[in-house]
């Protein structure tokens, strides 16, 4: 994979994730896409295991590090733990699955943030009982992200009208996809 | 270029072991979550120059709902009433809070207690990329005079929160509607001398403030049954700095009956504008000056 490439796309996606979320809000929950995580899966669908998960871990952290819990604390792994889980489901699906349809990228992004709300809630859950946050509300939360996972769905799919025509620039071609499958058999 | 197979298995040794720290440093008590914040702030710098101008456009093409009543025409004169009616009605706060302490302090002990407030253009450039917080980032940090519970405002008298980070260069703005900001005492006023209702207002979550209606704070008896929608509601909290007090939390959008207590009443109140969205802030910079 062309990490240059990979670290550019990374920086805009989480720019305009965090710049664009007031407009592309749904409602006042907070119901807004991630566009970050649909990157992680079109990196995922393609490129050797090794690449997918040291690129989910940075995706991961960038996230981590950009979000607060509980008004002010920075937490480090939540997210980043997350996105692992979700490139080890992608690498385990994309034998099965048309890497380069944008409805493949558009369901396993839906399948992906549902994953990530899940394993998000449980950590910061369980922190707020340890750490006791009472304005934390688990049922609550599952409920914005799991629109949020729909949505961000939905968004991936224009995504990758993007993203996979630039597949080769990013240095994840067929053969690539191919190897990266061979090596896991 | 594939790796060579010793890098391979290098790199599935070390895959646990970051595991294992994601875990041990998912569950680090806040206290101990200091340092991390500094990367937080440097990741928030180096995703600035795409997140503000995301930000800016974000804003152009879907401005912030203002919750008043229209009219431009009338809107310069509104905030010029506004920023009067907060200055006066913080003065005699201010006045109040003096009286209280020259009387706590007969022996005459030399205190400061006059306040300059500079106010200080800031814009917002992002906000938490997690979906459960509506903290705001703001182009304004420890370099320009921004402390930790420096207050943030729209407008002149809105207010939109209070800051919980401080970093060199960016600020973090906690807004009053975000469920972690917790309660907040507000008075709904009813007329120009400050009298009126307490009422203490807890975030919903939903951009909106929620609460009981208390006592009469003023010399004028009130029912709460006098309340109506529209009304405004001012900031009357000890937890906040004395230059917010009686800043405006916003407008009664809606009154029911407590079904726990009888007479008691719940209101709704919204600020003037979707604070979470709001694309610049002023924050007020306090400077104590000696008295006398």
């Amino acid at each position: 994979m062309n990490k240059p490439v990979f670290i550019i796309a990374a920086w805009i996606a989480l720019g305009l994730e965090i710049g664009l979320k007031p407009a592309l809000e749904l409602g006042s929950r907070g119901v807004a896409p991630s566009l970050v995580l649909p990157l992680l899966v079109f990196v995922a669908l393609s490129a050797p295991s090794r690449v997918v998960r040291s690129s989910a871990l940075l995706l991961g952290l960038s996230i981590d590090l950009t979000a607060t819990v509980g008004g002010s604390v920075t937490l480090v792994g939540p997210y980043a733990l997350a996105f692992l889980i979700v490139g080890e489901l992608v690498m385990s699906l994309r034998n099965a699955v048309m890497a380069r349809n944008p409805l493949t990228v558009g369901v396993l992004s839906f399948i992906g943030a549902l994953i990530v709300a899940v394993v998000v809630v449980v950590i910061y859950t369980i922190r707020s009982w340890i750490f006791a946050d009472p304005a934390w509300s688990a049922g609550g939360q599952l409920l914005v992200r799991a629109g949020s996972a729909l949505y961000t769905g939905l968004g991936a799919i224009i995504l990758a009208l993007v993203l996979l025509p630039l597949t080769g620039v990013f240095g994840l071609g067929a053969d690539n996809r191919r190897a990266a499958i061979g090596r896991r058999a | 270029m594939p790796a060579g197979p010793a890098q391979s298995a290098a790199a599935r040794r070390a895959l646990p072991i970051f595991i294992v720290l994601l875990a041990v440093l998912m569950f680090l008590p806040p206290k101990r979550l200091g340092w991390v914040g500094w990367f937080g702030d440097l990741a928030t710098v180096v995703i600035a120059p795409i997140s503000h101008p995301a930000s800016r456009f974000a804003h152009w093409i879907d401005p912030p709902r203002d919750h008043r009543p229209n009219d431009e025409s009338v809107e310069q004169l509104r905030q010029d009433r506004d920023a009067a009616l907060y200055q006066m009605q913080s003065a005699q706060e201010q006045i109040r809070e003096l009286e209280r302490i020259i009387r706590e302090l007969q022996g005459g002990a030399p205190f400061s207690l006059r306040r300059r407030i500079t106010p200080l253009y800031a814009p917002v450039i992002g906000g938490s990329s997690d979906l459960s917080s509506r903290n705001l980032i703001v182009k304004r940090g420890s370099k320009h005079g921004v402390v930790r519970h420096t207050v943030a405002v729209v407008r002149a008298v809105q207010i939109v929160g209070m800051v919980t980070e401080v970093s060199p260069k960016t600020c973090t703005v906690r807004p009053i509607t975000d469920r972690a900001a917790g309660r907040i005492e507000g008075r709904i006023i009813f007329d120009d001398d400050g009298n009126g209702l307490a009422c203490s207002l807890s975030p919903t979550g939903k951009g909106t403030l929620r609460g009981d209606v208390g006592a009469v704070v003023g010399d004028r008896a009130i029912d709460p049954s006098e309340i109506t929608v529209g009304m405004t509601v001012r900031l009357d909290d000890d937890a906040w700095p004395q230059n917010a007090q009686m800043l405006v939390l916003g407008a009664v959008e809606l009154i029911e009956d407590d079904p726990d207590k009888g007479l008691r009443k719940i209101v709704t109140v919204r600020p003037t504008i979707e604070i979470e969205r709001v694309k610049e802030v002023t924050l007020q910079l306090v400077d104590d000056e000696e008295d006398g």
